[in-house]
C-alpha cells in the first residue's frame, strides 16, 4: 500500500493560551487572526484526575465538562503551527490539568475593564505557574475609560513591567500586535537566561 | 430486516468498539496540542471505520492537525479522542509530534522566527 513520507517537512505544534474571564471576548479574539474558523473542543475534568473518560456513567460531584475555542495560524517559515487556546472560565479546575500549560509559550490575559474581576483568576494562575503572559484590555465600542497603570494597579501585577495594551478584540491588527507584544517578552525573557 | 447490511445509516460507533475495548489512555502521551499526521492514505483502508477513514483523511501529509482539532472535527471531547489515536499510533496508521519541550520554546532563535511570522500575517 502507498505510505506517506512522513520524512517531509513538518511543523511543530506550539500553543499560546488566551485566558480571561466569560464574556470577555476570547473567543472573538481567536477568530480575528486564525486562518480557520474557530473550532470548540470539550474535555471532562475530575478531581481524581484526568486519563480515563467516564464510561460507567456514574458521575461524582467533581467532574466538571469544561470547553475551549481554539484556532490555529500555520507558520511555514518557523516551521509551526500555532494553536491560540482560550481557556475556559472554570479556573479552579485548571491546577488539575496538566495538558493545558504543557508546551504553551505564553498567555494573553484579556481583560474587560468593567468587569475586571473575571481575570484576577488566570493572572494568578499564570504568575504561579510562572507562564509569561500580557495583558489586552479589551475596548468595548472603542472605548477605555482606564489607563494602563490604572489597569496595571488593579489587577495587582507581580511584574510591572507586564504589558498592558488596549485594543479592540475583533481586530487583526490589534491582535497581531498583542502577539507580537507576547512574543518580545519571550524573547526577552529567553535572552535574559541564556546570558545567566 | 434481519442480515441486511446497515447502508446509510449515519449511526455512531461506539468509543469501545473504536478502540477495541480499551478505555485507558494508550502509552504513548497525546496532548490536546500533538501534531497527527497520516501515514497512510484513507483510501487505501476500505476495511477500516468511518471514523478512522475520517480521520486520516484529516490529517493527510503535510497537513498535520493537533489532537484538539480532530476531536472537534469529530464531536468527542478530548480524553476519547486520544485514547482513540492512541489505536491509529499503536497500528502504526498515524504518527504524532509532540509539542515542542521547554529548551526549545525558550530558544531565541526560533521565538524569533515565530514573531517575524507573525508580524506578516
Amino acid at each position: 500500500m502507498p505510505e506517506y513520507d512522513t520524512a517531509a517537512e513538518e511543523e511543530s505544534p506550539v500553543k499560546i493560551l488566551i485566558a480571561g474571564g466569560f464574556g470577555v471576548g476570547k473567543t472573538t479574539l481567536v477568530e480575528a487572526v486564525s486562518e480557520i474558523e474557530p473550532l470548540r473542543t470539550e474535555e471532562r475534568l475530575t478531581a481524581a484526575g484526568v486519563g480515563v473518560d467516564d464510561l460507567d456513567g456514574i458521575e461524582s460531584k467533581t467532574v466538571t465538562t469544561v470547553a475551549m475555542d481554539f484556532g490555529r495560524i500555520t507558520l511555514p517559515d518557523a516551521g509551526v503551527v500555532l494553536y491560540l487556546f482560550g481557556t475556559p472560565g472554570q479556573e479552579r479546575f485548571w491546577f488539575m490539568w496538566d495538558d493545558l500549560l504543557r508546551g504553551a509559550l505564553g498567555a494573553i490575559v484579556l481583560v474587560d475593564t468593567r468587569r475586571l474581576d473575571r481575570s484576577f483568576a488566570a493572572v494568578d494562575f499564570f504568575e504561579n505557574r510562572g507562564l509569561p503572559f500580557i495583558i489586552g484590555a479589551n475596548c468595548f465600542h472603542g472605548e477605555q475609560p482606564y489607563t494602563a497603570e490604572q489597569i496595571g494597579a488593579a489587577l495587582h501585577l507581580r511584574d510591572p513591567d507586564t504589558p498592558i495594551l488596549m485594543l479592540d478584540a475583533r481586530s487583526h491588527d490589534d491582535i497581531r500586535g498583542a502577539l507580537l507584544a507576547l512574543l518580545d517578552v519571550l524573547i526577552a525573557k529567553a535572552r535574559a537566561s541564556a546570558a545567566v | 430486516m434481519p442480515g441486511e447490511q446497515q447502508h446509510g445509516t449515519r449511526r455512531r460507533a461506539r468509543l469501545y468498539a473504536l478502540t477495541d475495548g480499551r478505555t485507558a489512555a494508550a502509552r504513548t502521551v497525546l496532548t490536546m496540542d500533538t501534531m497527527i499526521t497520516a501515514t497512510v492514505a484513507a483510501d487505501d483502508h476500505g476495511g477500516l471505520s468511518s471514523e478512522w477513514q475520517a480521520i486520516l483523511a484529516m490529517c493527510r501529509p503535510p497537513n498535520g492537525r493537533a489532537v484538539a482539532e480532530i476531536a472537534a472535527r469529530m464531536h468527542m471531547r478530548l480524553t476519547p479522542m486520544t485514547v482513540l489515536l492512541g489505536e491509529l499510533l499503536d497500528r502504526g496508521l498515524i504518527h504524532h509530534r509532540p509539542p515542542l519541550e521547554a529548551a526549545e520554546t525558550s530558544n531565541v532563535h526560533l521565538l524569533t522566527r515565530i514573531r517575524d511570522s507573525l508580524a506578516r500575517i
